[in-house]
């Protein structure tokens, strides 16, 4: 070791001082040369690129809704009877059996009372008629009198309550309470066995994409069906919206129940279709975007953002279709960065 | 008498390094006051350029900005270095030895040939850049570091320095050598080589200063940027830029400025010896 050192020491006497401060100087160099080559690549952004795609662009309007009957089916009662309670209002959901209204028992029994003497006056009447016409009408009179006479009879041995024979929503609900009844239905109910209806408002943008026809996805817990849009029309209450009503049918629905319906409508194949993240505009309002060229410079050859001009033709919220004369199949266009890129600047390419 | 000789000297000398001063101060200047004083110049500013030899708020942004954070520069300081010593090496291996031959001939021909040479050395670049380009083509040296470096290996100018220095040996000098059983390579090698060695070392010092500033050749044979020396490295003098301009100016002299104080009485003494009796 101590030799090493009187080598050395011989070394460092024998070379002039110039020589030692050139030696110094290049040393410095070399460690400014490593250290300028992190920094620039550290200041280097990253970018992610992709091709343009030839594709269609895919329109969705997403709307949720409760599903509501189709068809109405009426509910009569029994004529000329005091009603006492009406139990649903007009949007109610009944099942079958579900009491619908209570009469008032005393007006009931009367009624049946007053009925079975009808009854029993026109079977006796019915014993002393003989000529063919008269037995006719008379067994006609007998019969419909015998049929109201039993629905008062289930009626009064129900307690003066009326109730759902199916499932369905109450559309309309035509008696009141302390009111008698009339011949007219006293409900109006829709049948569920007749499918359902979704109903919403869209506006003129959205549709756009919504055609008669076509169908929409149904989405209900984790089922998914398709059913056709039924109709698409003016919304009259709401100037420039639209109504869209879509029939669905199946066992698992329910008057009632929130769907979440999916309207999907594919426009044309475009030849340029971006990553919608890819597009960007300047300060005038021009949509560009950025596409990686190379550029010969005093490190060699580096990749540089190029500004490309395009016209939007269509988007939705993952893809832009776009037109350029400038932009080519096999450019790479710049989606994402690390970093804010402009034109012009020197990035690398994320392979990841 | 002598007072104003002197006092004229020393004014000449001012005006000599005032361009070194501007570089160095417009170095340590920050980009707004260089655009406040040289904005007539660079960009239409209105008045005329000023000057301040001290600047009103020196920063040391732009050495900081070219030392760490432009690693451009230093690709082309590599590249200097590296043409600079392939031709000095190289002149060492063919222009010491042709020197040496050139000196100790005693034929008619080496005098014509040596008459050649300094012809050769008198011909400005321009005249022989056509040449030079279709011979450097044809061998595919185009575009690449050997285009600089293998035409001035061949340069006659460092022939010229040292074959003056050799000249300076008495003959009989050799003679002895020669008595004593030295061989013609231990005579060049032992007595030839060490007895010339200021003229050998002048020719290698003029030769850096003229190499590493040398600009009309990589601008005819180099196209790619990352071949480019120094020299001809001139970032767009905008006004922006100005203060790393400056900064890149200064960093560039300090190799010229350290290889010159390393050989300045070398260079003195070898200028002086090869002054001498010429041919």
């Amino acid at each position: 070791m101590s030799k090493l050192k009187r080598i050395l020491k011989k070394i460092k006497n024998y070379i002039p001082g110039s020589v030692k401060v050139a030696g110094i100087f290049l040393l410095v160099l070399i460690i400014c040369t490593v250290v300028s080559r992190a920094a620039s690549a550290l200041i280097v952004p990253y970018v992610e690129c992709s091709t343009p795609s030839k594709m269609s662009i895919e329109h969705q309007v997403i709307k949720t809704g409760s599903l509501s009957g189709s068809g109405e089916n009426p509910v009569y009662v029994c004529e000329g009877v005091m009603v006492d309670t009406v139990a649903v209002q007009s949007g109610d959901i009944v099942e079958k059996g579900d009491t619908l209204m209570q009469f008032n028992m005393d007006d009931l029994q009367r009624v049946y009372t007053e009925k079975g003497f009808e009854l029993t006056g026109l079977e006796n009447e019915r014993k002393y008629t003989y000529t063919k016409s008269a037995i006719a009408v008379a067994d006609h009179k007998l019969e419909i009198c015998r049929t109201e006479y039993e629905q008062l009879e289930k009626l009064v041995e129900k307690k003066g309550v009326v109730t759902a024979e199916l499932a369905g929503e109450i559309k309309e609900v035509r008696v009141s309470s302390g009111k008698v009844t009339d011949k007219s239905a006293a409900f109006l109910l829709t049948d569920a066995k007749r499918g359902y209806i979704f109903e919403t408002s869209v506006t003129e943008e959205e549709k756009k994409y919504i055609e008669e026809g076509e169908t929409a996805k149904v989405t209900v817990d984790k089922s998914q069906e398709h059913f056709p849009i039924t109709s698409v029309q003016p919304d009259k209450k709401n100037p420039g919206n639209y109504i869209v009503q879509v029939v669905i049918s199946g066992d698992i629905y329910r008057i009632g129940m929130q769907v979440t319906v999916l309207f999907s409508h594919n426009s044309d194949t475009y030849n340029f279709c971006i990553p919608i993240e890819a597009l960007r505009a300047d300060k005038n309002g021009q949509n560009y975007v950025l596409v990686l060229g190379t550029k010969n410079t005093i490190l060699g050859e580096e990749l540089v953002t190029k500004k490309v001009n395009v016209t939007l033709e269509d988007s939705n919220t993952k893809y832009a279709a776009v037109n350029s004369v400038a932009l080519q199949a096999d450019d790479r266009v710049i989606c994402n960065a690390n970093k804010q890129v402009e034109n012009e600047d020197v990035v690398r390419e994320s392979r990841d | 008498m002598k007072q104003i000789a002197k006092a004229l000297v020393v004014l000449l000398a001012i005006i000599c390094v005032l361009p070194v001063v501007f570089i160095i101060t417009g170095a340590f200047m920050g980009t707004d006051e260089l655009i406040n004083i040289l904005s007539p110049i660079l960009s239409d500013g209105e008045g005329y350029a000023t000057w301040h030899f001290i600047p009103l708020y020196p920063t040391l942004r732009n050495i900081v900005e070219l030392l760490f954070d432009t690693p451009e520069y230093y690709v082309l300081f590599w590249n200097s270095i590296k043409i600079v010593v392939c031709i000095l090496v190289g002149q060492m291996v063919f222009a010491v030895p042709a020197a040496w031959g050139l000196a100790r001939s005693k034929t008619r021909w080496s005098r014509v040939v040596f008459i050649v040479y300094i012809f050769c050395m008198l011909l400005p670049f321009q005249v022989t850049m056509l040449s030079q380009y279709l011979i450097l083509n044809e061998l595919s040296m185009i575009n690449t570091h050997l285009s600089l470096i293998v035409p001035m290996v061949f340069s006659t100018f460092p022939v010229f320095i040292i074959y003056s220095s050799f000249k300076q040996i008495p003959d009989s000098i050799i003679e002895a050598a020669q008595l004593d059983g030295a061989g013609k390579l231990r005579i060049y090698i032992n007595m030839a080589m060490p007895i010339g060695a200021k003229g050998i070392l002048a020719a290698m010092i003029l030769g850096f200063l003229e190499y590493w500033n040398m600009v009309e050749q990589p601008v005819v044979f180099l196209k790619d940027m990352e071949q480019w020396p120094l020299s001809i490295y001139l970032p767009d003098f905008a006004t922006d830029v100005a203060g790393r301009a400056f900064t890149f100016s200064m960093f560039s002299i300090v190799p010229a400025l350290i290889v010159f104080s390393l050989g300045r009485k070398i260079l003195a003494e070898g200028i002086s010896v090869s002054g001498g009796d010429v041919g």
